[in-house]
């Protein structure tokens, strides 16, 4: 059994300007102490995805189906009480700005003691001990000095580890972090990764690492999905995905990326993927990439494509995926 | 705490103001102590007696005495306690209500919110001395009446402001981050969100403070609030309008001690206001 298992997610929005399916079909699993990559433009469903294994999702999202099973339970079906012991002990989540992710009014000490009082009833000087040791492994150097400052004396990457040791402080089997690197700037990325790797080992945890970075991912997960207008396009070993690519929007991605030589020539500019996301109201027939994808063939608008095998531990949503012999 | 009040003091009105609204609580509280007479002492032979820089003045009553011969220094002296007194409780009264269906509306929304602000809006469409004259025909004059009817009048600009700053702070980043640890409701409205919403509550306070001192005056001038011979600023106006013409000081005094005091509240929450204006504060 996986450690968690997400089946047939669908989760519509209901907006101003209609209901838009914001996640669609969407299948996946995480195994004890894996690392599962999700990456994925803006509005691709990333963070619908992440904030869905809380049930925190915004309120005028309309689940329409799907099962997310933790340790073999539905949260869904969880009761109120049984979701509050749930998060923050069980699975935990690290934020896109750290920043303001921390409440501006109290210090770090309080902030972290909070997790401690909720979930493990923590108190008094058994409590600090705790937290100087968390302040430890995050590596926040002289953690005695940092206990009583306010969010705002501290830097991004120090507000990250402040964040990363609240969401860690309840040893969690699962940790999220939803792009954890983005308001951050890349010397202060690579400390937090490595940092979030050191503690997975340590602990044991599964991470999920959400990011619109192909690079973070590829050297940080073990399995990667690709996320496209809410539907998962791609799954696979994340290194296989990113030497192989059989999606065409996993490639358009890869190709994106600027290499460390392209800039050599004057004349060079770096690929784009023509068009732009669907418009999630008005979605495209058949595959969702079929307006922008370089390989469209007649039949791609037909029908919706489903996820296929393509390889051992590999499956795409493309009815003529890239870089496999069709021998299936 | 330090930038506030380096904030605070740039701003010469807010620190007149709060000179003066601590030198009026000290007055109020050493009352007896300052006060040469008691309130309600009547000295007979010595009635509407004008102020010390008058003709005809008696040095021992330094403002003169009123229609009954009563000293109207101590009246007033006295009188501070009543007026801040009142303000003081209709603030109480205010944050209490006025968090609780603050807090209530923005947190839940939906129909909660719908119908505790419809309500809200209710009382605000009636003219506020009306509303409150209704109550208070309703509950009887007194002192704690007034309380209560000032407060029900006044209960709308805190539940705004409440709501308004709830709703603010619950779409920030800190508030997902803490659902996302498990914090309960509780948690993470009483305890995570409204020590962020104190600072314009801080300055709805001041404001209300001088609102309620004001209504209450006129209630008493209507001869709804206070009743004699319970020295009440606007209490004291009324008994004096008869003699406008022959004793005008009776007038002018407590008149002046409402204005003074109404401006003093009203200058320290501007102050309060520019200080703690976080747009202000983060330039």
């Amino acid at each position: 059994m996986s450690l968690l298992q997400v089946k047939n997610l669908n989760i519509d929005f209901s907006t101003s300007t209609g209901v838009i399916q914001a996640l669609r079909d969407v299948n996946f699993r995480l195994e004890e102490g894996e690392a599962l990559g999700i990456v994925g433009e803006s509005g691709s469903g990333k963070s619908v995805t992440s904030l869905a294994l809380f049930d925190l999702l915004a309120s005028n999202s309309i689940v329409r189906s799907g099962e997310i099973f933790f340790k073999g339970r539905d949260i869904r079906k969880m009761s109120e009480a049984e979701k509050l012991k749930l998060r923050g002990a069980d699975i935990s989540m690290i934020f896109q700005d750290p920043m303001s992710s921390l409440n501006p009014c109290f210090t770090v000490e309080y902030q972290i003691s909070e997790v401690l009082k909720v979930h493990q009833g923590l108190t008094g000087a058994s409590a600090r001990d705790k937290i100087l040791e968390l302040l430890r492994q995050v590596g926040i150097p002289d953690p005695q000095s940092r206990l009583h400052v306010y969010p705002h004396e501290l830097s991004g990457g120090m507000s990250q580890r402040v964040m990363i040791a609240i969401a860690i402080a309840c040893s969690p089997k699962i940790l999220i972090a939803d792009e954890p690197t983005t308001a951050l700037d890349v010397t202060i990325q690579k400390q937090i990764l490595s940092l979030l790797q050191k503690l997975r080992k340590e602990k044991k945890m599964s991470l999920v690492l959400v990011s619109h970075d192909l690079g973070v991912i590829a050297q940080n997960t073990d399995r990667l999905l690709v996320m496209y207008a809410g539907e998962i396009v791609e799954e696979g070993d994340s290194m296989a995905v990113i030497q192989k690519p059989t999606h065409p929007y996993t490639e358009g991605l890869l190709q994106c990326l600027p290499g460390l030589h392209s800039h050599e020539s004057r004349d060079f500019r770096l690929p784009t993927i023509p068009g732009i996301v669907p418009n999630l109201g008005q979605r495209p027939s058949g595959c969702q990439l079929n307006p922008r994808c370089p390989y469209k063939k007649k039949n791609c608008e037909e029908k919706p494509v489903p996820l296929f095998q393509v390889q051992a531990n590999r499956e795409a949503r493309c009815l003529y995926p890239l870089n496999v012999e069709r021998s299936l | 705490m330090k930038d506030f009040w380096y904030l605070f003091r740039q701003n010469r009105g807010a620190v007149m103001g709060l000179c003066l609204v601590l030198l009026a609580a000290v007055i109020a509280l050493l009352a007896p102590l300052i006060a040469p007479f008691e309130p309600i002492t009547v000295f007979n032979e010595s009635l509407k007696l004008p102020p010390f820089w008058h003709d005809g003045a008696n040095g021992s009553y330094l403002l003169g005495t009123d229609d009954l011969g009563r000293d109207l220094l101590s009246r007033l002296i006295y009188g501070s306690r009543v007026s801040l007194g009142i303000g003081f409780f209709v603030v109480v009264f205010n944050l209490f209500f006025g968090l609780i269906l603050g807090l209530t509306a923005g947190s839940f929304g939906g129909w909660v919110d719908t119908v505790i602000m419809r309500l809200m809006d209710i009382i605000l469409a009636l003219p506020s001395i009306l509303l409150a004259i209704v109550v208070v025909a309703i509950l009887g004059p007194s002192l704690i009446n007034t309380v209560i009817a000032v407060g029900i009048v006044t209960l709308p600009n805190v539940v705004r402001v409440v709501r308004a700053s709830i709703l603010v702070e619950k779409k920030k980043n800190y508030v997902a981050a803490s659902k996302s640890f498990g914090a309960s409701w509780f948690r993470i409205y009483i305890l995570n969100v409204l020590p962020n919403c104190l600072a314009p509550l801080l300055v709805q306070a001041s404001f209300g403070f001088s609102d309620g001192i004001l209504n209450a005056a006129a209630l008493g001038f209507l001869g709804l609030g206070a009743q004699p011979p319970i020295p009440e600023w606007g209490t004291m106006l009324s008994d004096a309008r008869a003699y406008i013409e022959s004793a005008p000081w009776l007038v002018t005094l407590p008149g002046l001690c409402i204005l003074i005091v109404v401006i003093a509240f009203n200058l320290l929450g501007d102050g309060l206001r520019d200080a703690l204006d976080p747009k202000v504060k983060r330039a």
